[in-house]
């Protein structure tokens, strides 16, 4: 909307009849271009919504819940400890029977002179 | 406990760590035991075997009566390689000398086989029948005096460690 120049009081009649004549013809068009509602709307849902989490998160989120759940807390941890036994006792196994044969070597090494690499 | 899920899952797997480890112990105790005594080859024997403290105390001497034989033979035989690859590098033919050291170097080896298998039958008959009988199953096995019925790859999967002999 076109101003008054600072200096002038407002509340004096304006002085030119044909400026007057121009502000009274003057329209303003406030017609909303087409879909704007539509599009104000659908602005306000997609705001009201929450953002969809990612994986990470929803696994997060899922685990967290379970495990607020006692009996699946305690089968996680029953579950843990058993695969670690079992791993501890495989990797153990494994450790010993090498143990045992490097003492098996040694006692050889102790009795056969050929052992001792004399003969190769 | 129950309302805290951040602490149940580092809980968990700190008990799975802790299982992991006790397992681990508890399977490699007998042998790390074994490998901190001070003869760990003969207390190896008594384990794997099942010797009593009286069969056990009479192997061990019989083991370290064996020892200065086992050191003799073991300086023999080195002695006889020496010569004989002397005698070889000498020349290139097979003179009568080399045929009475190759000759020689086959002696000295019987004489160790035999050796170390009566020392093997002295060992065994202290054991359990059973036990003897696996004792000398295995030895028969690992050691020398079936030469030429060892497996190849049996006799190069052997550790390489030094003798502990002389």
């Amino acid at each position: 909307m076109p101003t008054e120049p600072e200096s002038r009081n407002p509340s004096l009649p304006l002085p030119d009849a044909r400026l007057r004549r121009v502000l009274r013809s003057w329209e303003v068009d406030d017609t909303a271009p087409p879909g704007f509602g539509a599009a104000v709307w659908r602005r306000l849902e997609s705001a009201r919504r929450p953002a969809t989490p990612g994986l990470g998160e929803f696994l997060a989120g899922w685990l967290a819940g379970c495990l607020r759940r006692p009996r699946f807390a305690l089968t996680y941890m029953a579950l843990l400890f058993l695969l670690g036994a079992g791993a501890g006792a495989f990797r153990g196994q494994i450790r010993s029977a090498s143990t045992a044969d490097g003492l098996q070597g040694q006692y050889v090494q102790s009795i056969d002179p050929f052992f001792a690499g004399v003969i190769r | 406990m129950m309302r805290r899920p951040l602490l149940i899952l580092p809980a968990g797997l700190l008990a799975g760590l802790l299982a992991f480890a006790l397992a681990y112990w508890w399977q490699t105790r007998e042998h790390a035991h074994l490998l901190a005594t001070p003869q760990s080859e003969l207390a190896w024997l008594r384990h794997e075997f099942h010797l009593t403290d009286a069969q056990f105390d009479r192997i061990a001497a019989l083991h370290a009566d064996y020892r200065p034989t086992c050191a003799t033979l073991c300086r023999r035989i080195a002695e006889q390689n020496d010569l004989l690859r002397e005698a070889v590098l000498r020349t290139n033919a097979v003179t009568p000398k080399i045929s009475a050291l190759v000759a020689e170097t086959g002696r000295v080896r019987d004489d160790c086989r035999a050796a170390m298998l009566a020392h093997l039958y002295a060992v065994a008959r202290e054991m359990p029948p059973e036990e003897g009988r696996r004792y000398l199953g295995l030895m028969l096995t690992e050691t020398c005096v079936l030469q030429a019925g060892r497996p190849v790859d049996a006799a190069h999967s052997r550790p390489e460690h030094a003798h502990p002999g002389p």
